[in-house]
């Protein structure tokens, strides 16, 4: 866990009286009252459900920080302009040079969403899948200057691999995963990203079908492999299919995302590839990541 | 608290929006709700139709009466009968060929409008997209 990630840019800030009431109206979550000093996670979807960017909304008071964890900002920038009615007050400003984050998993039982500030640094905790990240937020220098601290400290810079390895065994989403595949946030363990409660938004009649249903036909799990399993869907030997969302290889295993039939998600199970027969691969789930999936 | 600062160099991001001369039509059931709504404020008062961001579709209708405004240079004006009504270019695209009618059920009444540049419309309908 003492290890951390620096991302420049992929931030954005939102200017006006009516920033909240505008994420609000596109997003999965209740942002309309988020109170300043707060934090929360939220999707957005398209109209089948499946997640076009996940953000972290903080509150810093006049201004409302966006973080675009899966590096879709373009596109969720566009969507605020081009959603903004001609009476809301908003200024959506990129902050692709100068600014960055730094993230790091947090063990202990921490007070989820809540924004600190120290100079001008701003940090926050949420909930991603099984686990809380606390995420500083500022000036790239001022940023440097907290990573090389941690790095004194004993904690590592996690590289781009490193970082694509850390979220696939906590269940995380990787942003080409995010960009080819398009879950659903409930196939991925995302309920926190939800309000099921806030009313209608792009996509909420697939999740509140999902919900009220109580099943998920996919479910995200982590799979080890001690050999390459190629991103895209497979069939698996004895029936049944895998859709690899993304794969990387760290000490000669392969470590992926990957969703599967619920029925399947068992830990420590073995899942045989139908490749051809002289390549077999052998895939063990080492974690599976919803609550909610059938028994 | 911000993270930027007025000293910083920002600029907001702007999308290019397409006007038209707009059409828009209400039936005579319509008409009636509309003077019942504005009563002696048809002088005074208009109506102003928009689009929002939300519902299940992308768009949400809006439908205000607000004081007559004194800068109607950004909005394009229909009259029906003594009723103004008012919607900004920025819709004129989302709005353009609307039909505005009005139902008179307990359940789902009140305002409805059809829209032919609605591909697809939420069940309530008020959300389109």
């Amino acid at each position: 866990m003492n290890s951390h990630h620096v991302r420049t840019g992929d931030i954005s800030v939102l200017i006006g009286d009516d920033s909240l009431a505008l994420l609000h109206s596109v997003s999965t979550q209740d942002l309309e009252n988020l109170s300043e000093g707060e934090s929360q996670t939220c999707c957005i979807l398209n109209v089948n459900g499946r997640i076009e960017d996940r953000l972290v909304v903080l509150n810093l008071g006049d201004q409302i920080a966006l973080l675009h964890l899966e590096g879709h900002a373009v596109s969720t920038r566009e969507l605020l302009v081009r959603s903004k009615s001609w009476k809301q007050k908003v200024d959506v400003i990129a902050l692709d040079d100068g600014f960055s984050a730094l993230y790091k998993g947090v063990e202990q039982e921490p007070v989820l969403n809540r924004v600190e500030q120290h100079g001008s640094v701003y940090w926050t905790i949420v909930r991603t899948v099984g686990t809380m990240e606390m995420i500083y937020l500022g000036p790239s220098q001022d940023i440097e200057i907290l990573s090389n601290n941690l790095i004194e400290q004993g904690y590592n810079l996690r590289n781009l691999n490193d970082e694509n390895l850390y979220r696939i065994k906590r269940g995380h989403l990787t942003p080409s995963g995010l960009q080819q595949y398009r879950p659903i946030p409930l196939e991925v363990a995302l309920e926190s990203d939800i309000s099921f409660t806030k009313g209608c938004y792009i996509g909420q009649e697939i999740i509140a079908r999902m919900d009220a249903r109580e099943a998920l036909a996919r479910t995200s799990v982590t799979l080890e492999s001690d050999s390459e399993i190629p991103c895209g869907r497979h069939s698996l030997q004895g029936g049944g299919r895998i859709i690899v969302m993304s794969s990387v290889e760290k000490s000669g295993s392969w470590w992926s995302v990957s969703l599967i039939h619920p029925e399947m998600a068992r830990i420590g199970s073995v899942l045989h590839l139908k490749q051809d027969v002289h390549a077999s691969v052998v895939l063990k789930i080492r974690n599976t990541w919803n609550s909610n999936q059938i028994d | 608290m911000g993270l930027i600062n007025s000293d910083g160099f920002s600029l907001p991001m702007a999308v290019q929006v397409e006007v038209v001369d707009a059409n828009l039509d209400a039936t005579d059931r319509a008409m009636e709700a509309m003077i019942g709504a504005m009563g002696s404020d048809v002088e005074t008062h208009v109506l102003i139709v928009s689009v929002e961001a939300g519902g299940c579709s992308g768009h949400m209708y809006d439908m205000q009466i607000i004081e007559r405004p004194d800068d109607t240079s950004a909005f394009q004006s229909f009259q029906f009968g003594d009723i103004t009504l008012l919607i900004h270019n920025k819709d004129s695209t989302l709005l353009n060929g609307i039909r505005i009618d009005y139902r008179d059920t307990l359940l789902g009444g009140g305002f409805q409008i059809e829209n032919p540049n609605a591909d697809k419309s939420c069940g309530c309908g008020q959300s389109f997209s």
